[in-house]
């Protein structure tokens, strides 16, 4: 709409430097703070996704005990994202259910998780044997990795143009058992759909 | 005030403004509150319009904001490009950052609203915008801007585009509603206002107005007509009765007129009267004093004897046209009718006037009808009017002129003609002489006596003959000529008349005389002595019972006011005693109304005579002849 016109009073000019100085401090605070926490920030984005994953899937009903059972996000590896994640879900509630996330290894018991995230430093073995052993049950698994679709995840995480974006195969999903929303297909940067 | 005046004046403008007004008025509020209904549902429906899309985009757009993806949210955006009237929409972060952004044009301009937690709209001028929060979860994670034009007030003017031409097409047609009214309400009305106009300018009120229709004005005309006929009624009664009171106003002018003349003509007859009766007495009273004077010079006794007869004549005449005049006033002038000659009746009058004729030095020509012509009428009166006429021709011709008299019979009439060279009658003055105390020449120094009474009864006994009188003249100078004319009538037979009048007069009567004038009594005694009769005079009622009784008159002629007893009682007991009871009773009175003689012929009279009783009257009696 209108164009803001800025009066400036030539007596005040050695005052407006004066004001500058600090916001400059503040801008070069800013750059080295970003610099630094380029990698906790990328692990944080992650954590967010994750629990948004947690709208937009919908498990079976025998997933759940009761209506008020939490949803259990699993973590293995990526304990900067398990960290993460606990921070973001204090006191949150999804689908008025409150949400737990818990560390996992390839040995341990998997029958009660929702979604399951593998982080990238676990090997293509532990890999392959987590996704084996979580397909007997119902749940999304989350990888970060390239093949993370082929080797059955439902969810891989990528990075695209320095932003984190992910793909999604409907067909590991449909032998999961769960249903993802069309909404969050739409936001997907890839959707395998598993057909020929 | 003009346009209210010019309405003012008539009802029709009234009725048209009444129209247009309550159209304009109709269509005014009609108008303003579809307008007002019509720019809140828009408004309404355009807010919860952009409300719902922002909504859906807010929705669609959750996962985008989410999972921090522009493009998707930039191409659910651009999904409003369908909606022309959306110029432009963004997705806010929950932090109030431009996430996505999209415009129909190149335009960019500074939001309208700032991003925000709840749902709001502003409009700012052409301009419509909406926001909507994105809610996950129970919480905002952005919000959806929209801005669209917001086109009220194009909507308006189109609104009132279509208000006017609405207005436009319906005022029209109002007012030809209007027009078409004024025919149908107005017509009659002016109709109704024409004619009470053209009535009140030409005072002309039998017109009509018009009847067009059964309604209210139908009435008013109909009321209007009937007081129309209301008004010329009584106008034409008035008229009449003005009529009739001009009228009566000329009529009674004219008896006004009349009155005054025949008062005039009174006492001019007074004046003549008086000097009429005035006239003889001089010579009266002169022959009287020879007669006292002269002893026994016969010559100049018989001499004032003759003066005396002529002066007396003169004035017994006079009195007996008097007493005509009086009964043709009172209408009692009546005659008796029996068959009678005409040539007698002409007789009796050339007689009566031959001497008055002849002293005048007139030369009379008489021509009797070639054959016997009868008449029905009165001998007496008729021979009164023939010496009247004949009276008054010598009295108007000069010295020595030339008189005829002449009968002859046309068809059934018998005309009597009584002409002369004499000094004749002006044409204006031929239909008066006929009137009642009416002389030609009412000069002082005029040459003859008279009343002005002779041509009037003249003319009234003719009517009452049934018969006609009529003057003709030449002019002054010239002559006149008076003509009689009478039905004729079968004539009796004369001979047995003749025979039956023959012995009546030659036989010697006893006659009773009762009167307390002496000397009428002892005069007429005289006469009746001389005639052959044996005649008896009494001067007094009472005296009369025994003179009757004693004498046994054949005939008795009574006075009726006498002193003592009267004319009547005395006849009732003449008729009561035997020796009178088959006496002929003959009343002697001043008094000829037809009550007397009623009175008289109650009393036992047989006959009722007026004084004053000449001998010729008398001999009458005697000669009709005994009591039957």
């Amino acid at each position: 709409m209108g164009a803001v016109i800025r009066t400036t009073h030539p007596r005040s000019r050695w005052l407006q430097w004066l004001t500058w100085l600090p916001l400059l401090a503040c801008f070069s605070f800013a750059v080295v703070a970003q610099g630094v926490s380029d990698i906790n920030l990328e692990r944080q984005i992650k954590a967010a996704m994750l629990y948004k994953f947690l709208g937009y899937v919908e498990w079976p009903a025998e997933a759940f005990a009761t209506p008020a059972s939490p949803y259990v996000i699993a973590v293995a590896g990526a304990s900067d994202v398990a960290a993460e994640l606990r921070h973001l879900t204090q006191d949150r509630t999804i689908n008025e259910r409150p949400i737990v996330v818990q560390k996992v290894t390839s040995k341990s018991d998997l029958s009660r998780i929702h979604l399951l995230f593998i982080g990238d430093e676990y090997n293509d073995t532990l890999h392959n044997r987590l996704i084996r052993r979580a397909r007997e049950h119902s749940m999304v698994t989350v990888t970060e990795i390239d093949r993370g679709l082929n080797i059955g995840s439902v969810i891989n995480f990528r990075i695209i143009d320095d932003r984190i974006g992910f793909d999604i195969s409907l067909a590991n999903a449909n032998a999961h058992k769960v249903k993802l929303s069309a909404r969050l297909l739409g936001v997907a940067s890839y959707v395998e759909t598993g057909g020929p | 005030m003009k346009i209210i005046r010019y309405i003012q004046r008539s009802v029709s403008r009234k009725l048209m403004l009444v129209v247009l007004a309550t159209t304009f008025l109709a269509l005014s509020a009609y108008g303003s509150v579809m307008l007002i209904y019509d720019l809140r549902t828009y408004h309404d429906s355009w807010v919860k319009d952009l409300t719902t899309q922002a909504n859906i985009i807010a929705e669609v757009s959750a996962p985008a904001l989410e999972f921090d993806d522009p493009q998707t949210a930039r191409e659910n955006l651009n999904l409003l490009s369908t909606r022309r009237s959306i110029l432009q929409a963004a997705i806010y972060t929950a932090s109030g950052d431009v996430f996505a952004g999209y415009s129909a044009t190149e335009e960019r301009s500074q939001p309208l609203l700032p991003p925000g937690d709840e749902i709001g709209y502003v409009i700012h001028g052409d301009r419509i915008a909406v926001i909507h929060p994105v809610i996950k979860n129970g919480s905002a994670i952005g919000s959806v801007y929209i801005q669209a034009r917001y086109e009220a007030r194009a909507r308006l003017t189109n609104y009132a585009l279509i208000l006017i031409c609405v207005m436009a097409a319906s005022m029209s047609l109002a007012l030809l509603i209007s027009i078409w009214l004024q025919a149908a309400l107005t017509r009659p009305l002016f109709a109704v206002t024409n004619v009470a106009r053209e009535v009140m300018q030409r005072r002309d009120f039998s017109l009509r107005a018009e009847k067009f229709s059964e309604d209210e004005i139908g009435i008013l005309v109909d009321a209007f007509n009937d007081m129309l006929s209301e008004v010329e009624k009584r106008a034409r009664a008035l008229e009449d009765s003005n009529r009739s009171l001009e009228h009566e106003m000329t009529e009674r002018q004219a008896a006004e007129r009349a009155l005054l003349q025949a008062d005039r003509r009174k006492d001019e007859f007074l004046a003549t009267l008086a000097h009429e009766l005035r006239n003889p007495l001089a010579p009266l009273l002169n022959s009287l004093r020879i007669l006292r004077l002269a002893g026994d010079n016969a010559e100049q006794m018989h001499e004032a004897q003759d003066i005396m007869e002529r002066q007396l004549r003169q004035m017994v005449r006079l009195v007996d046209d008097l007493l005509d005049v009086s009964r043709i006033t009172t209408g009692k002038l009546t005659i008796s009718t029996s068959r009678i000659f005409v040539h007698e009746v002409m007789r009796a009058a050339v007689e009566t006037c031959s001497a008055f004729i002849e002293k005048c030095g007139h030369k009379l020509e008489v021509i009797f009808p070639d054959e016997t012509l009868c008449v029905e009428g009165d001998s007496v009166r008729l021979s009164q009017v023939f010496a009247n006429l004949l009276n008054n021709s010598a009295k108007y011709t000069n010295s020595g002129g030339q008189i005829r008299f002449v009968a002859r019979q046309v068809g059934s009439d018998v005309v009597v003609e009584i002409s002369d060279n004499g000094i004749g009658i002006a044409a204006d003055m031929l239909p008066e002489i006929f009137q009642m105390f009416t002389q030609v020449d009412s000069s002082l120094e005029r040459t003859h006596a008279g009343l002005g009474v002779g041509l009037a009864l003249s003319k009234r006994l003719i009517e009452l003959h049934g018969g006609t009188l009529v003057a003709e003249s030449g002019g002054i100078g010239k002559g006149s000529l008076f003509r009689v004319t009478l039905q004729t009538a079968e004539c009796p037979d004369t001979n047995g008349a003749a025979a039956d009048t023959e012995p009546g007069t030659s036989a010697s009567r006893r006659i009773l005389l009762v009167d307390d004038n002496v000397d009428f009594v002892s005069s007429m005694a005289s006469l009746l002595t001389l005639l052959g009769h044996q005649v008896r005079t009494v001067n007094d009622g009472v005296s009369a019972l025994g003179a009757a009784a004693e004498f046994a008159p054949d005939y008795a002629f009574l006075d009726i006011g006498m002193p003592g007893l009267n004319g009547y009682d005395l006849a009732r007991r003449l008729r009561e005693h035997p020796a009178t009871a088959r006496c002929v009773l003959t009343a002697v009175t001043g008094w000829g109304q037809d009550k007397d003689r009623e009175l008289s012929r109650a009393a036992g009279f047989d006959y009722h005579l007026v004084k004053p009783v000449e001998l010729a009257r008398i001999l009458e009696v005697l000669e009709a002849g005994p009591r039957k």
